[in-house]
């Protein structure tokens, strides 16, 4: 499986560690009057969509990035991937 | 105190099979440097007034006795000869501009030369083979161990965490070896 990584091009999957939903990155605000109960839904439950899936991946063996990657989970194909943090893009 | 022993990242190179050669260089002076993108710009120019220019995204700027190769977003590892200035590291200021860490002893710098240089690290490496040309700087694995490949006038330079060098060794022997066997 190949991951179109948006800086370097198409890059093996073995390279990059799977983290988990993309929502995970919208973490809840921890002082928040109902904290407990955001915290307890944005740790335990989650979406198992056939199809259509945002997902975060980590290019460890790579540059280090975070990845936002698009993937069907009924054919696996990857339909494209943006950095996590888009301000980690302007740079050379 | 003992006196120290000077003891080499690996003492079973240098490997040499028909014109493929594969030879430890234990004079590379090595500091990183790392800083963020709001920075990236004034990093960029200070090092390049300093006589230090950055490459862009996977791309080194080497020249045959120092140069510049890209890590990852807003990082660089800066080479150059040891042993003309060991406190090379210290004298580099950046202004607060960037965290430059000296990382002389943290790796272990190979170079692999010769006719098969793409065909050895297609059987070494996953990247993609086209892209295995003078200039390249990237990060990927061999023999499950993370490594910088930077190719400088069609020899590329193999950095590898000092501590695995030996296995670097090994996997790039058996390459040649095993390219030899279907040339």
């Amino acid at each position: 499986m190949l991951i179109p990584h948006p800086l370097l091009g198409l890059r093996d999957a073995s390279e990059f560690v799977y983290k988990g939903d993309a929502q995970l990155m919208n973490r809840p605000d921890g002082f928040a009057d109902d904290a407990d109960a955001q915290m307890v839904d944005y740790l335990y439950p989650r979406d198992n969509p056939r199809g259509v899936h945002k997902e975060l991946w980590f290019h460890e063996q790579g540059d280090r990035s975070w990845l936002v990657v698009t993937r069907d989970t009924l054919t696996h194909e990857i339909l494209g991937a943006e950095l996590a943090n888009p301000a980690r893009g302007a740079t050379s | 105190m003992r006196n120290l022993i000077e003891m080499p990242a690996s003492s079973t190179q240098p490997i040499v099979v028909g014109d493929m050669r594969l030879t430890m260089v234990d004079d590379c002076a090595l500091v990183s440097v790392s800083t963020d993108a709001m920075r990236t710009a004034g990093v960029i120019e200070l090092l390049s007034s300093m006589g230090y220019p950055l490459p862009g995204i996977e791309q080194n700027t080497g020249s045959a006795d120092q140069g510049a190769f890209w890590m990852g977003p807003h990082q660089w590892m800066l080479w150059r000869d040891y042993r003309s200035d060991p406190d090379w590291a210290a004298e580099i200021d950046l202004q607060g501009l960037a965290a430059t860490t000296e990382q002389t002893d943290a790796w272990a710098r190979f170079d692999l030369s010769g006719s098969a240089l793409v065909s050895v690290m297609e059987r070494l490496c996953n990247l993609d083979s086209a892209r295995i040309q003078t200039g390249l700087a990237t990060r990927t694995q061999i023999h499950h161990v993370g490594v910088f490949v930077v190719v400088v006038d069609a020899v590329a330079q193999i950095y590898v965490p000092r501590s695995m060098a030996d296995s670097l060794v090994h996997a790039v022997a058996g390459a040649i070896r095993a390219n030899l066997a279907v040339a």
